[in-house]
Formats: structure tokens, sequence, C-alpha cells
């Protein structure tokens, strides 16, 4: 057997014992939604990181950056400004909150009926999100024990709802916190791999490639060949896309619910970004050195990065760039589990009168989430939008569209009211699906459905909310909203006191951040 | 509640969104007409992408740290 394959077993055996360990959360709703909001701030800030990463980076980008050109990295771009906003802001608000999932900040802020809403739509949206990763471990079990693509996705499924359903949330995130080194090993090893296999300096690889498809490589706006059909409009909203996606996306917020406190939530937000972008612009710019080991458009784009670790990379370097996909897939992919589910469930009890105590909720918890990893078989395994990275924009679609104003906007303007939002969503739901399913299907709304969606949802938001006068609920709404989360004296800029050597963790972030950039800059100099 | 709370929590988040969206959105432009089509490694361009890329990891840490030296015992 490959080291690759024993590591591959080796890690999710190790997932299953932590997950056994931490069964004692899967006992009370928060401790299993929240890992009992005991998470310290490195941990919520590493799981954060493999999260927010997750395998459109350690798998998507590498047969993406490939076949496009390293500079494909500007389409997710908008993605680090969205965690900027969360890291600095809506985070720490929410946390203040202490809200269980994000649905119940559309019930406290809005109405039951519009967090029924919110919940559906953050639904559809994540799991356009989820079951790419399916296809990402997928072929990772293909490419490294040699399992067929659908039954790859089988196990990985049933390997998830027993990961899952021990230790809930807690899974997911100590899981990902404790995996953070090898996350962090793999990126600084994958350079290092690509030259020991080629034998020839990473920097000139990459130019080499470039040299050979031509200038179009190197833009990303101006990638309008024949392969990639991209635009400067395609551009603005997969960036638009991804700045909803990492702002909004709910699984990622979760993990920021489940910090032990607000100080410890702004430790760990303080060093994740620079660290997390470190890691993402090395496998996109780096990449296109693969081109002499696996020709362009020679493999499909997802299995480009298994295959490479798998069969290519000298063991010790495969076996860690595995470990580290696999740390990545089962962070990502459990938080997502948890969080879709529940979120569906608070609707489920509440539209349906079901008990409410620790014990029901948890099992219908757990019915909805089988129900997602059966329709995840399906939907990885065919793969509707072709690629990971272009399917998980889908998500931004809905987030855009229906969540993300009333979310950024609405938990500070005090004139938005319920009706507004209850029909702003609803409309952007429905023509946000149409749009989406005919794209897929039709190719219609080309190149991308945002294009459409963004002005829609700018003034349907706006529209609706300066036509609908706040009555006496909205008021009392927004003034418990505006008392939890808002008053403070000092706003944001204010936390509970702490030693001073609590700075260090941003302190290091931001040393990251500079040292990145002087050494891409190197990089791309030929160094 | 106070009327001025409303304004100031309002324009906050608008404005940082808004300032985002225009960074976001314009970048390609914006490096289109500084490097005609093409990236020139090496060039203003290159750097500036780079820096722009970069940038929010930067932002996000000095602002964490700042709220956390401010807020020393």
């Amino acid at each position: 057997m490959k080291p690759t394959a024993i590591a591959l077993i080796v890690v999710l055996v190790s997932a299953l014992i932590s997950a056994m360990y931490l069964r004692k959360y899967g006992k009370k709703v928060d401790d299993y939604y929240l890992m009992g909001r005991n998470a310290p701030g490195w941990v919520v800030g590493a799981a954060t990181m493999a999260s927010w990463g997750t395998l459109f980076t350690w798998v998507g980008a590498v047969g993406f950056s490939l076949q496009f050109g390293g500079l494909i990295i500007f389409l997710i771009a908008g993605s680090a400004w969205g965690m900027l906003y969360l890291c600095v802001y809506l985070g720490r608000l929410l946390r203040r909150g202490e809200y269980r999932t994000l649905s119940s900040y559309f019930e406290e802020r809005y109405s039951t009926r519009v967090s029924h809403i919110a919940a559906l739509v953050l639904s559809v949206g994540t799991i356009f999100y989820l079951f790419p990763q399916f296809t990402g471990m997928g072929a990772v079990l293909l490419k490294t024990l040699g399992i067929p693509f659908f039954w790859s996705i089988v196990i990985f499924s049933i390997f998830m709802l027993v990961f899952v359903f021990m230790g809930g949330m807690a899974s997911a995130i100590m899981f990902g916190a404790g995996m953070f080194i090898i996350m962090l090993a793999s990126c600084i090893l994958y350079p290092i791999g690509l030259h020991l296999v080629t034998g020839t300096p990473i920097g000139e690889m990459v130019a080499t490639t470039a040299q050979s498809v031509g200038t179009q490589y190197w833009t990303p706006f101006g990638m309008t060949n024949a392969v990639s059909k991209f635009t400067v409009g395609y551009w603005v909203v997969t960036s638009g896309s991804w700045f909803a996606i990492a702002m909004s996306s709910g699984h990622i917020i979760s993990l920021s619910l489940a910090c032990k406190s607000e100080r410890e939530l702004v430790k760990g937000y303080g060093i994740i970004l620079p660290l997390a972008l470190f890691c993402i612009a090395v496998y996109y710019v780096m990449s296109p050195g693969v081109e002499t080991l696996i020709p362009r458009g020679s493999m499909k784009t997802d299995f480009v990065a298994p295959h490479l670790y798998a069969n290519l990379f000298p063991p010790w370097i495969g076996v860690i760039q595995i470990v580290g996909v696999v740390a990545a897939g089962l962070s990502t992919v459990g938080a997502m589990f948890v969080f879709i589910a529940t979120n569906l469930t608070q609707s489920i009890v509440k539209l349906f009168n079901l008990d409410s105590a620790d014990l029901s909720v948890l099992k219908v918890t757990k019915v909805v989430i089988v129900f997602l990893g059966i329709l995840c078989i399906p939907l990885g395994y065919y793969m509707p939008a072709g690629v990971m990275v272009i399917a998980t924009g889908f998500m931004g679609a809905f987030l855009l569209s229906c969540i993300f104003l009333p979310l950024a906007i609405g938990s500070s303007w005090g004139r938005v009211t319920e009706k507004a939002i209850m029909i702003h969503m609803s409309i952007n739901l429905v023509i946000c699906l149409f749009m989406v399913i005919t794209n897929v299907s039709l190719g219609w709304f080309a190149p991308h459905p945002l294009i459409w969606l963004i002005p829609i949802s700018i003034v349907s938001f706006i529209g609706l909310t300066l036509m609908f006068a706040p009555t006496d609920q909205d008021m009392t709404n927004w003034n418990n909203f505006y008392a939890k989360c808002h008053s403070i004296a000092g706003g944001m800029a204010t936390l509970e006191k702490g030693p001073v050597k609590d700075s260090i963790l941003p302190l290091v972030g931001i040393f990251v951040g500079i040292g990145s950039i002087v050494f891409f800059l190197a990089f791309l100099h030929g160094w | 509640m106070e009327q001025k709370h409303v304004r100031m929590i309002v324009w906050n988040p608008i404005i940082a969104i808004s300032v985002m969206a225009l960074i976001v959105f314009t970048m390609p432009p914006i490096v289109k007409m500084l490097g005609n089509n093409t990236y020139t490694i090496g060039g203003v361009d290159t750097i500036y992408l780079v820096t722009w890329f970069f940038a929010p990891g930067i932002i996000s840490s000095a602002m964490n740290y700042y709220y956390l030296v401010k807020n020393k015992e």
C-alpha cells in the first residue's frame, strides 16, 4: 500500500477517535451546535482558516490555476475583503448577541417567519458549497486508495455522518484546529514538492508555462480565450459572490459564535486572515508549475491535485498534502452539516410545534444531517456546475441576493422593517433559484446570474425599506437588538479588559502579512 | 431609540462596504490601464496587485491588534 494511502487511513481513523472523544458534546443542543460556547480564540481562528480555505484551495486551486493561470486567484479575491468585514466587525457583533445560529439573528432582529425563510436560503445556498467538497474528497479517495469515484463519495458521506453524529460542531472545530499545523506545513511543502519532482526552480516553471500559453494567462479580466470565456463582468460578479460567501457564510459565522468570549475571538481573528491568504496564494500562484508534470487539459481539473499528491510527489510530502486536504475537508463539511441542520431544525421544530427539549431537537438535527449526507452523493458525483471553484460560487448567488443586505446593512440600519425583509428575501429567493437552475441546465443568464442578481437585490432592499415605515413591533425588535449588540460604551473598539500579551497573535499576523508581500514579490521577480 | 445612534451605526458599515466594493470592483480596470492588459512581472502593477491581495490580512491584524492593546488591563 502507498504511504499516502496509509496516511489517509490513519488521519480518517484519528478523526473518528477525536470525534468519539468529543461525544460528550452530543447531549445538549448548545454543546452540539456550538461546542458549549467554550472554544478558545486560537482554536476558532484555526478552524476558521480550515473552513474558509477548504478544498477549493487544497484541491480546486491546483487544477484551476494550472488551467487558467496563477492570477485566476483574483476571481476569489473578493473573499478576502469579505473575511475582513467578518473579522473586524460582523463576527464580533453576532458573538455579542450570543445567537445560537445565524437564523436566530434573523428571528430576533426581524421575526420568526423571516428566520424560516433565512434558514431555507442559507441551507439551499450552503449546499452549493457543500457538494463540491464531496467531489474533492471523492477525487482524493479515488486517486489515493483507487476506490471508484462514485463509491469514494458514498464512503466519504457515511464517514462524515459518523464523524458529525458524535461531537457535532466540536468535532469540526477541534479536528480543524488540531490539523492547523499540518495544513500550514502542507502549504509550505507544496512548492518544495514541486521543485523536487521537476528538478527546476518553481519560478522558472511558472514563467515558462506563462510564456507558452501567452500573455492572456496573466490577465484575470482579459481571459476571453476559448478555454476560460471569462470576462470583466464575470470577474466582477465572482468577486461579489465570494465577498458575500466569506462575509455571510453561516458555517464560518457559527465558528465565531462558539468562541468563549469576544476578546478571545479578536485574538483568533487577529492572526487568521494573513496566514490563510498566504496559504491560498501559494497554491494559486505556484500551481502553473505543474504544467511540466501534468499537461494542461490532460486530466479533469479537480483531479489534478489528488493525482499530484498521491502519485507524483515524494511520499513524505504527498502524505502531508493528503493530511492537509483531509483536515480542510472534514472541518468544512462538518461545520456545514451542523450549520445547515441546526438552521433547518430550529424552523422545523417551530413550524410543526415539535417538542423543544434537547433530546428531541438533537434527534431532528441528526435526521436532517442524514438527509444532507444522502443528497450530497448524487450532487457531488454529477457536479452540476462542472468545476469545484465555479460551483462554490453559486452559494454567493443565494447569499448575496437574499442574506447579505439584511445581515450587513440590516444589522446597523434601524429603518429596515420585517415586512420589507420578508418580501425582499422571498422575491430574491425565487428569482435566484430560477436563474441558477436555468444557468446550470440551459446556459441562461450567462456568464453568471449574479450580474442580474446584484442590482435586483440592491434595488429591492433599498426600495422596500423606504417603502414600509417601521411598526411598533419593528422598533421594539430594533431596540432590543441594538441594546444587545451595539450599545456597549465605545462601540466596536471596546472589549473586556485583558492582558497585553493577548495582542501577540495579531502582531504576528501583521508580520505574516508584510512578509507575504515581500515573499511573493521576490518569487515573481524570479527568485 | 436615539436617532444619533441610528445615524452613527448606519453609515459606518455602509461606508465600509462601499469602500470595499469600490476596491474590489475597480481593481481590474485600474490594472488594465496600468499594465496594458498584461502583467509585467516585476512592474508597478505587480507590486500593486500583490499588496492589494494581502491588504485585508494586514488591515484585519492591525485593527484587532489595536482593539486588544486599547483594552489592556
